[in-house]
């Protein structure tokens, strides 16, 4: 059962000298053992997740904390949404609340990590290249990385991810290794399919039929995912027991070097449709719904602005039920619906009196849904018609 | 002995929980309780809690590790954890928790273990008793369970008692800076302590070795043995004031232990409380030799009886001096002690062996070294400090080169 994966540190990386580093090189030589990696690869760029308090807790905040009394990042690194931007936060949450989750994020500001508070990363500056090596933790960003910008990396944690940034290196095992980023089954969708819920949905189905395996996709002729579908799929196919990655016909980077596998298995409208409804709550017309959740993962400047125009045209009003997820970015200002910049409703205190929430991201569907709400699932043209009218149109 | 990845070291020592399916720690752990609350487990119900468990791996999201590492501060965490091919959450969780974890292990075949120590990336279990293979490794050169590591510590009389005292008289703070050093240890031991004014002076006060076994004498044989239970009573007190798992083992109680047979008992006794997690203390003692006479079975000898039943390849002796010196003035060493001895060059040292105390009923330091010399065959190495300096004894566990060393080359 031994495997004689790393045992010492390779030739060639430097011993770390700070105390967090050295913590953060027993994540990384850990990682190693269990993996059996052969060796330590250097990464360009991080992402980290573990930022919400709610998740985190005080444990994990102390040790956060402990590890930036010393720490310091040696590659680009960001940071994954927090329950809120704690420099704005709601009125619901508690003062307390808001003190612990500055404390993280300073924490890791500390450390030297660009406080975006963004599961897009590749939204706001840190976009990787073609065949690059990262360590990414953020399961949506990890599939977007490895399957749409084609980068290299594996689905860290939250804390192995932060090991990166301040070693800078990632044990060499799983998808930063070319002979694991092989398709193993087609998929072949045979309706053409035009909002991000649908490609969420599609992601959904695809993660509970052929689990770990990863897919090769073949979208119906003339259909051409735009980034916000291509987002939606990547967090709900690993959201639903699926892989870190996925390679798509004609759209994904590296479609062409593979051979599409034999074994092919058809979505239909028909599967799209059952798989709404075991994702969904069975809406009722008229239901209230008390919020709107957009923006998982989180909008990039385009997609905000189609959201800005889309709720102006229907009233010019602002929608305080909607909660658009977007990275903490300079410059937008007045938004149309409640600000959530930085934040992600999944991981956020809710207000009292929510029950009923809708979204269009089977993402969400799943996290909220896990917490015991009542989720309703819409395309988007739908969460804004009800984010204004709080009924279930 | 089983040996896997050492994900994290450390030791461990406990009840074992086997987990027969993955578990995932966000969800499926209550971190108040430590109490397994997953769906559909086939653990449901089971507590975590300081237990050493064993499982798989475990699922679900990466938040799992923050769990962990809330469950170390709420006290609810296991003592330890054996997978047999983790996943990042949890290794992640225990590293930063630092919960001593072994991966890479084929747990079905601990499903029945009750109990087992964790030490580093090795793990023992109480069913790895030599009893079927001991007497092939005792005939043969080479341990049955080579215990890397293992240790045996011989806590000198005169250290943890006031020798030079005409009545029993503890040393209570240089026994208990003792325990406080070892217990920081994580190498798997056994200890022997001497009986300094608990013995010797007795023994020279009423002649007995060299009087016969007369009625009133086996009573003073029998008070001779009472104090040292008394003695061995107070180390182990100490040792497990310093959270030490002290087990009392009374040499005198193990039958025919100056024949191979009595040596066979002492290693099935010493690897099961080892195996166990316990922290074997032996001590000299007046023994019943296989031909009925009195003896005393001095803690120098039993802690090489001590070692070679364990199969350690190790013994550090704590005494009130630096180590050997090649010469003395007036009971002290002179110069540095010397640094490594061995059968070769001891014979060309010219060491001046009478520098032993007058109430010494088992010999000079001279018959130690010989002791350990003949050792030296068996491949065990000693090692000779002082025990009243803490931080020389943190050096010598950690194989570090103070006072002097016998070595086989």
């Amino acid at each position: 059962m031994i495997n004689h994966s790393l045992s010492h540190l390779p030739h060639g990386i430097k011993p770390p000298t700070t105390k967090a580093a050295k913590k953060a090189m027993e994540i990384t030589m850990g990682l190693a053992k269990i993996f059996n990696a052969k060796s330590l690869i250097p990464v360009d760029s991080v992402q980290i997740s573990g930022v919400s308090y709610l998740n985190l807790g005080e444990p994990g905040l102390l040790f956060l904390e402990k590890m930036a009394l010393t720490g310091k990042t040696v590659v680009k690194s960001t940071l994954n949404p927090a329950a809120f931007d704690p420099m704005s936060p709601p009125d619901h949450v508690s003062e307390e609340f808001v003190t612990k989750q500055k404390r993280v994020v300073d924490a890791y500001k500390t450390m030297g990590i660009e406080p975006t508070l963004t599961c897009s990363p590749y939204l706001v500056g840190n976009l990787p290249m073609f065949n690059s090596h990262i360590a990414w933790s953020e399961s949506s960003a990890v599939v977007f990385a490895n399957s749409v910008i084609g980068a290299r990396t594996n689905r860290e944690g939250g804390p192995s991810a932060l090991a990166a940034a301040l070693t800078g290196v990632t044990p060499e095992y799983g998808l930063h290794l070319d002979h694991n980023r092989i398709p193993h089954i087609s998929i072949s969708v045979n309706f053409p399919m035009d909002s991000p819920l649908d490609f969420g949905i599609l992601g959904a189905w695809i993660g509970r039929v052929i689990g770990q395996k990863q897919a090769f996709i073949r979208l119906n002729e003339n259909n051409s995912p735009h980034i916000t579908e291509l987002q939606a799929i990547s967090a709900s196919l690993i959201t639903y027991g699926g892989a870190s990655m996925f390679h798509m016909e004609g759209v994904t980077p590296d479609w062409f070097n593979r051979t599409p596998p034999s074994q092919t298995i058809s979505f239909s409208k028909d599967d799209s449709i059952n798989t709404l409804k075991t994702i969904s709550s069975s809406p009722i017309k008229g239901e209230p719904v008390h919020m709107v959740f957009l923006g998982c993962p989180h909008y990039g400047p385009m997609e905000i602005e189609n959201s800005r125009e889309i709720v102006n045209s229907i009233g010019n009003q602002i929608l305080k039920r909607l909660f658009v997820g977007t990275a903490r970015t300079k410059g937008i200002h007045s938004l149309p619906w409640s600000n959530m910049a930085g934040g992600c409703a999944a991981v956020a205190p809710i207000p009292k009196g929510v029950k009923t929430i809708a979204t269009n991201s089977a993402k969400a569907a799943f996290y909220l849904g896990n917490r015991g709400f009542r989720i309703l699932l819409g395309d988007a043209k739908q969460c804004y018609l009800v984010a204004k009218t709080g009924e279930w149109g | 002995m089983i040996k896997g990845l050492d994900i994290y070291r450390g030791k461990a020592v406990g009840e074992t929980l086997f987990i027969k399916e993955p578990l995932s720690f966000y969800g499926g752990v209550d971190p108040e309780t430590g109490i397994i609350i997953q769906k559909n487990h086939p653990n449901h119900g089971s507590s975590i809690k300081n237990k050493i468990i064993i499982l798989k791996n475990s699922t679900g999201s990466t938040v799992g590790t923050w769990t962990i590492l809330r469950m170390k501060g709420e006290g609810t965490a296991p003592l330890g954890i054996i997978t047999q091919q983790s996943d990042t959450v949890l290794a992640t969780g225990t590293i930063v928790s630092e919960i001593p974890h072994i991966d890479g292990i084929e747990i079905s075949k601990l499903e029945n273990v009750k109990r087992l120590t964790m030490d580093g990336d090795v793990i023992y279990t109480p069913d790895e008793l030599p009893n079927s293979n001991y007497h092939q490794s005792h005939d043969g050169k080479s341990s049955p369970i080579s215990c890397d590591g293992g240790i045996v510590i011989k806590l000198g009389g005169s250290l943890i008692t006031h020798k030079e005292s005409t009545y029993p008289h503890l040393d209570k703070e240089t026994l208990n800076s003792i325990s406080e050093t070892i217990s920081n240890s994580r190498r798997p031991m056994a200890l022997v302590h001497g009986a300094g004014s608990f013995g010797h002076a007795f023994v020279i006060k009423h002649n007995l070795l060299n009087n016969p076994q007369t009625p009133q004498n086996l009573q003073l044989w029998g008070e001779l043995q009472n104090l040292q239970y008394e003695l061995n009573n107070r180390v182990c007190e100490s040792l497990r004031n310093n959270k030490i798992p002290a087990w009392p083992v009374q040499p005198s109680a193990i039958p025919l232990l100056d024949t191979p047979k009595g040596e066979v008992h002492l290693s099935i006794l010493l690897r099961s409380l080892v195996s166990k997690g316990f922290v074997p203390v032996l001590y000299g003692t007046p023994a019943l030799s296989s031909s009925g006479s009195m003896y005393i079975l001095s803690g120098d000898k039993l802690v090489i009886m001590a070692a070679k039943a364990l199969g350690y390849k190790k013994i550090l002796h704590l005494t009130n001096v630096e180590g050997i010196f090649e010469s003395f003035k007036s009971g002290k060493g002179v110069g540095k002690p010397i640094d490594v001895i061995t059968p070769l060059t001891y014979k060309k040292l010219n060491i001046r062996l009478n520098h032993n105390s007058e109430s010494d009923v088992t010999g000079s330091m001279g018959s130690k070294i010989e002791l350990l010399l003949q050792a030296t065959r068996d491949g065990i190495s000693s090692q000779i400090i002082n025990g009243r300096i803490q931080s020389t004894i943190k050096s010598a566990l950690n194989d570090k080169f103070v006072g002097t060393i016998i070595n086989p080359t």
